[in-house]
């Protein structure tokens, strides 16, 4: 009898175990998801910053780079690249999101929209090294979303963030939180 | 069987016959104008019995699936040119979930939010459908209150965003801040005026001093003794590029050379389908147009009875006369001038909308087909007006070999935009390209001869429009002096 | 033995014991007939053409025919015996029937109980618990009036009223029934009170007949009122411009009454569920199938009362739209027939009215209108399934 109620006990916890780890498993991953799509994104920012931006336009001097890209035949801002790919990502698929918002915006729709982003962005502005997670309902569906800190890396994007007529900020400066990335994965 | 048996028995029969004419409509017939519930907006019109293009989602199907599949309807044939307008408001911008917000004041990640079909009512300029105060929608609120931070917008009223001239929802190339400012000094004519793209068009290389004795029709003797035909050929492009009679005349032979294989598959009248195998990018842009849409690629053709009823598993059961009644009458392939809706010339009526109708397949005479080819059919104010105006006097002018290339406006110099992509030009055939809105002009055609404020002013003064630019705009649009009065006081708060 | 009061009211009662019309006018003037004859069988009073006296006020072992006389006997003026009747039929403060029965229970006739309906609703009853006395009553009433034996006045006053609360088809067949008319004509002035019963019987009835005709007179003009207000909306639907939906940003009512395609389904079959209840109405009505809960012409006031609410839904179903295509021909058909509904209303409505201005409608004239409303509502149905099928194909 002892050994049956022993056994049923050792049962019951091993069970409880296995639906925690199953539960803290699928939390991690939607935060290991959000992780790895943001190191992608910004690496492949990242690159274009440093390997063709940069390299093109103040070392080798031989292509401006432009809001305008079009129209003055130049390359698309780093940020521009970056918002292209989160338009393209979101006519390809619903089944993750991610997009460049801050606090002073140049223009006023990448302002934070939500409670969470909000929240998020003045997260990252205090703790730069760290992300910011959270679940938010927006139009009938949970999400999952991740918010990291975005920084002006070099000296162009703070200039021109204190340039643009549109830009509340004329302060930044290199290493400042200009505002963060947002990935948002729905949840099941 | 008593009287009144009879007569309820007839009135039964006749509701179900009638209810089985409605069902074959929707489900086997072609032709089927009584379904429409209203009036197709322009353009569409052309395709309206090509049903199965927009209500892809098949009978019975929920509101949502429907929905879908006329949204994509949309894309298949507008995705192009609102990507090359660079669509201000696109559907991927909007399908981010922090638009959530949006998605209930207007859902601009469907067409169908704002331009729905078959509503001659609700129907607007540019066949929108809500009130053209929509941009009250998202604009009005908070930190996206136009009038908050614009102060120059401080006492507008939003059904003025899009009427005035300044604004666009979707095509803003000519009208963006920047642009506006750049282009802010510009004089109303450049010194000396040339259509760049149109100059270097028309000076292209077509052989066609070279003299008549050099080229050989190859052909059937009977077929040459029209010696105009021959003459016009010869002095071509198409003689110069070899492309000879059998080319055209005798489709799919291996050698046009070959007299023999040409006699034995010639055809008088060719099928102008032959034209699209050389001319590819004239063939695509074409059915993007209003002229050819209905031979779009992405747009049904006219619904075959036959394959429907076997479909159906009706077509043993049905009787002949009945089978051809329903396909009865096949919806042309091709548009008439006859069922354009602007005013057209009523002996033009019978003409169909193919290669053959502007160009003279032997002479290829692009000037014909820039100006007289187009005044054949049209007759509205604006096409009647352009003989008394200032650009066909330069066109005249061009013409007789008074002025230089490029110097001359045509209806084509406008509505046929001349495209230059890796280092070729091109003739968009795509008549639509640079209308709709009006401003899409600006960048190709008019700012080579004309400053911005100028072809604002003008674009946005309608009766200047009926009168074909002759005269000078009673129209100001002010965006260029409010965009550069915000340039100057961002200078001067900055310093 | 039962008196005549016990008697009638024996024969009131239906097989389970419920006594349905006592409180029905001329019910209430037979009973009271019936006091007032047992009142003179026994000697209290005397009635001649003129006048109703008491002779003695003595009671009589029977509470209901005490009751009677005590009020007979309060009043001092003479009345004669009809101005009693209309007095005691008409006293509220006197229950005839509850004396009746409490009288008849007393002699073991009938019992009372206690009848539950739905747990909540208590009726009582009173079952016959002698059934020989109620057949003996039949039976009397079938030798008085199929015999042609010189009757007792008892007995012949008994069959008057009997006949009075039309209680014979209960008593007599089809064939007996017509062989009662011509006896009964020998009957009925026998008894002094009887006849005045009868006399009392027919004015109830004349003014119930002049009541039912003042209603009809009613029902006819409220006919008349709602057909012509149809025949207007109807045509005002036809020919006056579409409402616009308004050129505002943003739904307004207008916009989803006319816009929204929830609104306008919902919009949608409450008319048709409105003009299918008008339709079985009229249909129902010609089959007789509806007489019995409501009569003719309020049927036929629902009829046309429903044909006007229709033009109202259609209102807000299309706000003077009247379609293109197989839809417009769907509007058309179906305006027409409510157009020439409205028009059949006022011809049928307006006949007694016309006539009384001396203008008399031809049968052409009355069956035009209502031929024309049937013809144009046989499109209908193929042209709605056409209009339901390309809502949801398309």
């Amino acid at each position: 009898m002892q050994i049956l109620i022993n056994k049923s006990v050792a049962f019951v916890v091993t069970m409880m175990t296995v639906f925690a780890v199953e539960a803290v498993a699928q939390g991690v991953s939607y935060q290991r998801v959000a992780d790895m799509l943001y190191l992608v994104l910004s690496a492949d920012r990242a690159v274009y910053t440093e390997k063709v931006v940069q390299r093109l336009t103040l070392d080798e001097q031989v292509i401006m780079v432009s809001e305008h890209f079009e129209d003055d035949a130049a390359l698309p801002l780093p940020s521009q690249m970056f918002r292209f790919g989160s338009e393209y990502v979101a006519d390809e698929t619903e089944d993750f999101s991610y997009s460049l918002v801050s606090l002073d915006p140049i223009n006023k729709k990448n302002g934070p929209g939500t409670d969470l982003e909000r929240e998020g962005l003045e997260f990252v502005v205090d703790n730069p090294d760290e992300a910011f997670y959270g679940e938010e309902e927006l139009g009938g569906q949970l999400y999952f979303a991740a918010v990291y800190a975005d920084i002006a890396v070099a000296e162009a994007c703070a200039s021109c963030h204190n340039n643009h007529q549109d830009s509340p900020r004329d302060d930044l400066e290199v290493g400042d939180v200009m505002g963060g990335v947002i990935i948002r994965i729905p949840v099941e | 069987m008593s009287k009144s048996w009879m007569v309820w028995g007839t009135w039964l029969l006749l509701t179900l016959i009638a209810i089985f004419v409605v069902v074959m409509w929707m489900t086997v017939s072609g032709d089927r104008d009584l379904l429409l519930i209203g009036k197709t907006t322009d353009a569409h019109h052309q395709i309206e019995m090509a049903c199965e293009t927009c209500h892809a989602a098949g009978s019975f199907a929920s509101t949502k699936a429907a929905t879908k599949a006329i949204n994509k309807s949309c894309r298949n044939c507008h995705d192009d040119e609102l990507s090359k307008a660079d669509d201000s408001h696109p559907r991927k911008k909007f399908r981010n979930p922090r638009m959530a917000a949006y998605w209930e004041k207007l859902d601009a990640r469907l067409c169908t939010s704002c331009h729905i079909e078959h509503r001659p009512e609700l129907t607007r300029e540019s066949a929108v459908t809500v009130a053209m105060n929509f941009c009250i929608a998202c604009h009005s609120e908070g930190d996206q209150d136009v009038r908050q931070i614009r102060p120059s917008h401080a006492g507008l009223t939003f059904d003025t965003c899009a009427s005035s001239g300044c604004h666009n929802f979707h095509d803003n190339r000519s009208l963006y801040a920047d642009f506006l400012v750049k282009h802010a000094n510009d004089d109303w004519l450049a010194p000396s005026p040339i259509h760049q793209l149109s100059a270097l068009y028309l000076a292209r290389d077509q052989s066609s001093n070279r003299r008549l004795a050099d080229f050989k029709a190859i052909a059937p003797a009977s077929s040459l003794t029209d010696s105009t035909v021959v003459d016009d050929w010869a002095g071509s492009a198409h003689a110069s590029s070899d492309i000879n009679c059998g080319n055209c005349h005798a489709p799919g032979i291996a050698d046009n050379q070959e007299r023999l294989q040409v006699e034995a598959n010639w055809v008088d009248d060719p099928d102008l389908g032959v034209c699209k195998d050389c001319h590819k990018n004239e063939t695509r842009t074409f059915r993007q147009g209003r002229h050819g849409m209905r031979q779009h690629p992405k747009i049904a053709n006219p619904r075959d009875t036959d394959r429907q009823l076997q479909q159906l598993g009706l077509d043993q059961l049905m009787p002949a006369f009945l089978k051809s009644w329903f396909s009865d009458p096949v919806h042309p392939l091709h548009m008439t001038v006859a069922e354009a809706r602007l005013p057209m010339h009523k002996n033009a009526s019978d003409q169909v909308l193919n290669c053959g109708t502007c160009h003279n397949p032997h002479a290829v005479d692009v000037r014909h087909a820039a100006v007289e080819a187009c005044l054949g059919c049209h007759s509205d104010d604006h096409s009647v007006a352009y003989k008394d105006s200032r650009h066909y006097a330069l066109w005249q002018a061009e013409s007789s070999g008074d002025a230089a290339p490029g110097t001359g406006v045509s209806c084509a110099t406008c509505h046929m935009a001349k495209v230059k992509r890796r280092g070729k030009i091109t003739v968009s055939h795509n008549q639509n390209d640079t209308l709709r809105p009006n401003e899409k002009m600006i960048r190709p055609v008019c700012l080579d001869c004309h400053g911005l404020s100028f072809a604002l002013d003008s674009l946005a003064d309608e009766s200047l429009i009926q009168r074909n630019f002759n005269g000078k705009p009673s129209v100001h649009v002010p965006s260029i002096s409010w965009a550069v009065q915000r340039e100057k006081e961002d200078e001067e708060s900055d310093r | 033995m039962l008196n005549i009061t016990d008697s009638i009211l024996l024969l009131l009662e239906n097989e389970d014991g419920v006594f349905l019309p006592t409180q029905s006018d001329t019910v209430k003037s037979v009973l009271v007939g019936a006091v007032l004859i047992d009142l003179s069988l026994a000697g209290r009073i005397d009635t001649d053409l003129e006048s109703l006296i008491v002779l003695s006020e003595t009671s009589t072992d029977n509470a209901l025919m005490d009751e009677v006389l005590k009020r007979l006997a309060r009043h001092s003026k003479t009345a004669d015996t009809q101005h009693w009747i209309e007095a005691l039929a008409s006293d509220q403060t006197l229950s005839i029937p509850e004396l009746a029965l409490a009288n008849l229970e007393q002699n073991q006739i009938i019992e009372r109980k206690e009848r539950k309906l739905l747990w909540f609703l208590r009726s009582r009853i009173y079952p016959t618990v002698d059934f020989d006395s109620k057949e003996n009553v039949k039976l009397r009433m079938r030798e008085v009036v199929l015999s042609n034996d010189v009757p007792d006045p008892t007995e012949a006053a008994t069959a008057c009223l009997v006949e009075a609360c039309g209680l014979f088809p209960e008593i007599f067949s089809e064939s007996e029934l017509r062989q009662c008319r011509s006896r009964m004509q020998h009957l009925r002035p026998l008894d002094l009170i009887g006849r005045a019963v009868i006399s009392r019987i027919a004015k109830i009835e004349r003014q119930q007949i002049l009541a039912a005709r003042a209603k009809t007179a009613r029902l006819q003009k409220l006919v008349l009122l709602l057909s012509v207000v149809g025949a207007l909306a109807a045509a005002v639907t036809l020919l006056s411009p579409r409402i616009p939906i308004p050129d505002q940003f943003g739904p307004t009512l207008l916009e989803l009454l006319w816009n929204d395609s929830t609104w306008q389904q919902w919009s949608g079959y409450i008319l048709l569920g409105i003009s299918l209840v008008g339709l079985m109405i009229i249909a129902a009505l010609k089959n007789r199938l509806l007489n019995r809960f409501w009569n003719y012409s309020n049927w036929q006031l629902a009829h046309v009362a429903l044909g006007l609410l229709c033009i109202l839904i259609l209102f807000t179903h299309t706000g003077f739209r009247l379609g293109d295509n197989l839809n417009a021909l769907l509007m058309l058909f179906y305006l027409a027939t409510l157009i020439l509904g409205a028009l059949t209303g006022i011809v049928i409505s307006g006949v007694t009215q016309l006539r009384k201005k001396g203008v008399t409608l031809t049968r052409r004239m009355r069956v035009i209108p209502i031929r024309t409303h049937i013809a144009a509502l046989l499109p209908l149905p193929a042209l709605l399934v056409a209009h339901i099928l390309i809502v949801y194909l398309y």
